[in-house]
C-alpha cells in the first residue's frame, strides 16, 4: 500500500513483511542521510499483561521497558553502538509510555547499519553481570531526572491525575523498582513484546523501499509466532485522584503544570481530538489569547504558557505549564476563561489563524528524514495508518468541532494542579563554586 | 551558494535548495560585552521579537505569525569567546504552499526588517508594556538559571575559570544590572549595535526570491560605521588549577573538569575532542560510563576562542573521586596514544554524519555556514572531513600533552538529600 500526501507529494509505502514486521518507507532522494527506526509497542505503561488472552496477569516492576532498551545494545562481542560507530551511523533509543524506539541516522552504509539495527534488537544478550553493571548507569539517569523540575512537575501531575494508570510512574521507574529487575524478567518482556508482529521498521531518506525489504529478508526470520500477549490496565475512574500536588525543589521560581483529564480515545479519534485540544488550548491560553495578556499584564504569569495534549492507551490529558508566584490564581483564571468561552463561544478569526498555523507546522514538520521517520513511527503506534493524517485532518476541522471538543475535554472540575516551590533559603551562600 | 557583501560590514550568503518547504533567514549581530550590556543583549533578543512599530503591544506580532502559517521570528544570545552574538532567525512556509495565494515571503521580510529597524518606541526608548514584561521575563530567567543543574554547574565553572574576563559574566548577565536597565538604555544599546556591529546574514531558500534586495534596501537606511569585534580571547594560563565546591539540594552531584591549551590546530582539536568525549563511542563513554558504570552522561566540549576543553558528568557523591580519576585516566590514554586507530576513523565518520544530518534542515545549514563565517573557516564539510582524515595519532598525542588542568569544580549534592 502506498499513501500519498497530496500537498507535498511525499509518499509512504507500507509493506507487511513475511516475518510479521510492518515496514514503512518514505523515499526522500534529495536528502544526504537516511534514518531508520525500529519500534515495538512496548513502553513504560505495559507493566501488567497476560501472556495470552486467557492467562493470568503478569506484573513487572515499573521501568522495565527502559531497562530493556538499555540492555539490548549489548552483544556478546561488543556493543551495537560500537558497530554503528564503525559505520559512521549515529544510533540511540528512547522509551516512552507506549513504545520503545531504536534508531540510527547515517550519511553512508545504510544497508549495513540497518542489518546491525535489525540484528541487535532481535538478539538479546542478558547476563547477570551485564544486567547488574547497567543498574548503576540507570540509577544515575534516574537521579538526574529527579533533579529536573520539568520531569518532576509532569510526574507529580500524572500521579495526581490518575488513580491506577501506569503513567503515574516515571518512565525510568523508581530506585526500588529498578533494583527488582533481573535478566529473567527482561527476557520475559522481550519474548512477549518484541514479537515482530508487534513492531514496525520505519525508514526515510535517500534509500528505497526495495533496499529495506531486501535487508529485512536477509536478517529476519521467515515467519514469527502471532502476537498473543494482551496489555492489562486496571479500571481508571473518570475523576482525578487529587486536585493539587506540591513539592519543593532547588528551583529559582515557583513552577506549575495544570492537567485536564478526560476520557481516553484510540486511533483516528485520539489524533483528531488531540489536534482539536491543541487548537482550543492555544485559543484560550496561547500567547495571543486575551487571558494570557491579562495574566502577563497583572504579573500573575511569567513569560508564557507551554501547552500540550498528551494521550495514550487508557489516558488523555491537556496540559498548560508555566511560572507564577500564585499558581492557584492562574489556575482559577484559566478555569474562569474556559467557562466563559464555553458560554460565549470561541473566536472564529483566531480559530482560522490557529488552524493555518497548525497546517504550516504540519507541512514543515515532515521536511527531513528524521521527522518523516518519527511521523511514521507515531502513526504505527498510535493506530492511525497515515503519517500524513495530521495535515489531512486539520484541513477538515471546523469551529464547531473545536467548540464541541472544548465542552468534552476541558472540565474545570476534572483537573490537577502540580506545583513546585523553591526550597527555603535557596540563595544562601553554600560554597565557593 | 553565493557570498556577497551588502556593504558596511554586512556579509550576505544565500543558498537555494528546492528540497526545503520553508525559507530561513539568519541574522547575527556581533558585539563586545561587559557587565552592563550583557543583560541588555539578552533583553534585546526578547524585546525585538515581541513587537514592532507595525505590530505594537504583546499580541499583534504573534497573531500575525500565526496567520502566516506558523511563521517564526525568534532570537537567541550566543557567547563567542569574550564577545556575544545576537542571533535572529526567521522561518516561514514557502509561498507555493499558501492556501490563499498569500505573499508570505514579502510579508515576513517586512515583518523582520520592521522589528529590527523600526521597533515600538516612545520617548526615545522601548515602549510599555513590552519593556516591563520582557525585563521581568529576563529576571525570571536569571533566577531560573539554577533549574538545569548541568548547565548551572558549567556556567558557575566558567564564571570562576574566566574571572575578570567578559566570559565570566553569566549568559543573561547579573541580576542587579538587569534590574537597572531602562527602556532608553536598552534602545541606546540597540541603536549602537545597529550602527557598529559586524553583521552576518545567511538565507536558505527553496527558490529564487528577492530577499537580498529587500535586506539591502532596509539596511541602507542605517548610517553604519562597523567596528571589528575580536572573538578569540584565550584565558590566561593558570599556574595552579582551581578547586571549588558548591553544595546544593539535589540528588546527583555534577563534576566539571577544565583543561587549558594554547596553539592546538582546530582540526586536531576537533579530533581530540571527538575521541575523548564527542563521538558515540568515545573514551569517556566506553571507559567512564560503560566499563565503570560511574555515570549516565560524561561529555566533553571545547571553546577554541577561550582555549579550554571541558569535561562534565553527573555522579553520586561516593563516586566523585573515582570519576575525577577516571576522566584523568582518559586524558592519559590520549597523551600516550593508548586508543585504537579505529577511533580516528570513527571521529571523521562522526563529523561527516553530523554535518550531513545538520544539512537536512535549513536552520542547521544556516547555523553551520554562520559558524564558519564567525570562525573564519570557509571550508565545505567535505574539505573539513578531508582535513580531519589527515590528522595523525601523533598530532593528537602531542595536543593532549598540551592540555593543562585549569579547574575541578563540583556541584555537590547535600548528603541529607541523597537517596
Amino acid at each position: 500500500m502506498t499513501l500519498t500526501d497530496t500537498r507535498t507529494g511525499d509518499t509512504c509505502r507500507i509493506i507487511r513483511h513475511r516475518s510479521g514486521l510492518e515496514i514503512r518507507v518514505t523515499e526522500l532522494p534529495d536528502f544526504r542521510t537516511a534514518s531508520a527506526q525500529l519500534v515495538t509497542k512496548f513502553g513504560a505503561q505495559h507493566i501488567r499483561f497476560r501472556l495470552s488472552p486467557d492467562a493470568d496477569v503478569t506484573e513487572m516492576p515499573p521501568g522495565i521497558a527502559h531497562y530493556l532498551e538499555h540492555k539490548l545494545f549489548e552483544n556478546p562481542e561488543c556493543s551495537a553502538s560500537e558497530l554503528f560507530a564503525s559505520l559512521g551511523a549515529h544510533d540511540n533509543a528512547y522509551t516512552d509510555y507506549d513504545r520503545t524506539v531504536y534508531f540510527f541516522q547515517t550519511a553512508r552504509e545504510f544497508p549495513e547499519a540497518l542489518r546491525v539495527l535489525l540484528d541487535f534488537v532481535t538478539h538479546p544478550f542478558f547476563t547477570a553481570e551485564n544486567v547488574e553493571r547497567e543498574r548503576g548507569i540507570i540509577m544515575q539517569e534516574l537521579q538526574e531526572a529527579l533533579d529536573d523540575p520539568a520531569d518532576v512537575l509532569e510526574m507529580q501531575l500524572f500521579s495526581g491525575m490518575f488513580h491506577t494508570h501506569p503513567v503515574r510512574e516515571h518512565v525510568l521507574g523508581t530506585v526500588q523498582s529498578i533494583r527488582q529487575i533481573t535478566p529473567a524478567l527482561l527476557l520475559t518482556c522481550w519474548q512477549t513484546f518484541y514479537n515482530l508482529s508487534n513492531m514496525a521498521l520505519c525508514c526515510a531518506g535517500n534509500i528505497t523501499a526495495e533496499q529495506v525489504v531486501q535487508i529485512a529478508d536477509a536478517v529476519l526470520p521467515e515467519t514469527a509466532p502471532p502476537m498473543r500477549a494482551v496489555p492489562v490496565l486496571l479500571p481508571e475512574p473518570g475523576q482525578v485522584r487529587k486536585r493539587r500536588m506540591q513539592c519543593s525543589m532547588d528551583v529559582g521560581r515557583t513552577q506549575f503544570m495544570i492537567g485536564f483529564k478526560s476520557a481516553p480515545a484510540a486511533g483516528m479519534e485520539r489524533l483528531r481530538d488531540s489536534l482539536l485540544c491543541l487548537l482550543v488550548i492555544e485559543l484560550i491560553a496561547g500567547d495571543s489569547a486575551p487571558l494570557y495578556l491579562e495574566l502577563l499584564d497583572s504579573g500573575l504569569l511569567h513569560d508564557t504558557f507551554a501547552t500540550d495534549c498528551l494521550a495514550g492507551d487508557g489516558w488523555f490529558a491537556v496540559t498548560a505549564e508555566g511560572e507564577s508566584e500564585d499558581p492557584d490564581a492562574v489556575c482559577a483564571a484559566l478555569c474562569k476563561e474556559i467557562r466563559r468561552v464555553k458560554t460565549e463561544g470561541l473566536d472564529a478569526q483566531r480559530f482560522a489563524d490557529c488552524k493555518k498555523a497548525a497546517y504550516g507546522d504540519a507541512l514543515i514538520g515532515l521536511n527531513s528524514p528524521e521527522a518523516a521517520a518519527d511521523a511514521m513511527t507515531d502513526a504505527f503506534v498510535s493506530g492511525h495508518a497515515s503519517p500524513f493524517a495530521r495535515a489531512e485532518l486539520l484541513a477538515e476541522l471546523t469551529l464547531s468541532d473545536a467548540q464541541d471538543c472544548l465542552m468534552r475535554r476541558f472540565d474545570p472540575e476534572c483537573l490537577t494542579l502540580s506545583v513546585i516551590t523553591p526550597e527555603p533559603n535557596l540563595n544562601k551562600n553554600k560554597g565557593d563554586l | 551558494m553565493t557570498e556577497q557583501t551588502l556593504g558596511n560590514g554586512i556579509r550576505y550568503t544565500e543558498i537555494r535548495d528546492p528540497k526545503f518547504r520553508s525559507c530561513l533567514l539568519l541574522i547575527r549581530f556581533y558585539t563586545p560585552r561587559d557587565a552592563q550590556t550583557a543583560p541588555v543583549h539578552a533583553l534585546l533578543t526578547d524585546l525585538l521579537t515581541a513587537s514592532s512599530a507595525d505590530y505594537p503591544g504583546l499580541s499583534a506580532l504573534s497573531r500575525k505569525l500565526d496567520a502566516l502559517y506558523a511563521a517564526d521570528f525568534s532570537a537567541r544570545l550566543m557567547l563567542c569567546g569574550d564577545a556575544a552574538a545576537l542571533s535572529f532567525s526567521a522561518s516561514w512556509l514557502d509561498d507555493r504552499f499558501a492556501l490563499d495565494g498569500e505573499d508570505i515571503t514579502g510579508e515576513m521580510l517586512r515583518l523582520v526588517t520592521g522589528c529590527l529597524l523600526r521597533p515600538h518606541l516612545a520617548h526615545g526608548g522601548f515602549c510599555e508594556p513590552e519593556f516591563s514584561v520582557c525585563r521581568q521575563n529576563l529576571l525570571d530567567d536569571i533566577d531560573c538559571e539554577r533549574n538545569d543543574k548541568r548547565l548551572y554547574a558549567l556556567q558557575r565553572t566558567a564564571s570562576l575559570c574566566f574571572a575578570g574576563e567578559p566570559a565570566a559574566i553569566p549568559p543573561l548577565g547579573e541580576r542587579s544590572f538587569a534590574e537597572a536597565v531602562t527602556p532608553k538604555q536598552a534602545y541606546a544599546v540597540w541603536e549602537h549595535l545597529l550602527r557598529t556591529a559586524p553583521i552576518d546574514i545567511v538565507c536558505i531558500l527553496p527558490s529564487e526570491k528577492p530577499v537580498r534586495t529587500a535586506l539591502e534596501a532596509a539596511f541602507a537606511q542605517i548610517p553604519r560605521s562597523p567596528e571589528p569585534v575580536p572573538l578569540s580571547a584565550p584565558t590566561p594560563l593558570r599556574e595552579m588549577p582551581l578547586r571549588c565546591t558548591e553544595h546544593m539540594s539535589i540528588n546527583q552531584s555534577k563534576l566539571v573538569l577544565v583543561y587549558q591549551f594554547r596553539e592546538i590546530e582546530a582540526d586536531v582539536l576537533r579530533m581530540l575532542y571527538g575521541i575523548l568525549g564527542g563521538i558515540n563511542n568515545s573514551l569517556l563513554f566506553l571507559n567512564v560510563r560503560e566499563a565503570k558504570s560511574l555515570c549516565y552522561y560524561c561529555l566533553s566540549s571545547y571553546s577554541i576562542l577561550k582555549g579550554v576543553l571541558t569535561i562534565d558528568c553527573g555522579v553520586q557523591n561516593a563516586d566523585l573521586q573515582a570519576a575525577e580519576d577516571a576522566v584523568q585516566e582518559q586524558i592519559g590514554l590520549l597523551r600516550r596514544g593508548d586508543f585504537p586507530d579505529s577511533m580516528l576513523r570513527e571521529a571523521v565518520l562522526d563529523y561527516i554524519g553530523r554535518t550531513a544530518a545538520q544539512e537536512n534542515t535549513n536552520s542547521g545549514t544556516a547555523e553551520r555556514i554562520a559558524d564558519g563565517l564567525m570562525l573564519g573557516d570557509s571550508r565545505s564539510p567535505d574539505e573539513i572531513a578531508a582535513a580531519l582524515a589527515a590528522v595523525t595519532k601523533e598530532q593528537i598525542m602531542h595536543a593532549a600533552r598540551m592540555l593543562t588542568p585549569a579547574a575541578v569544580c563540583i556541584l555537590r549534592a547535600e548528603e541529607a538529600e541523597e537517596p
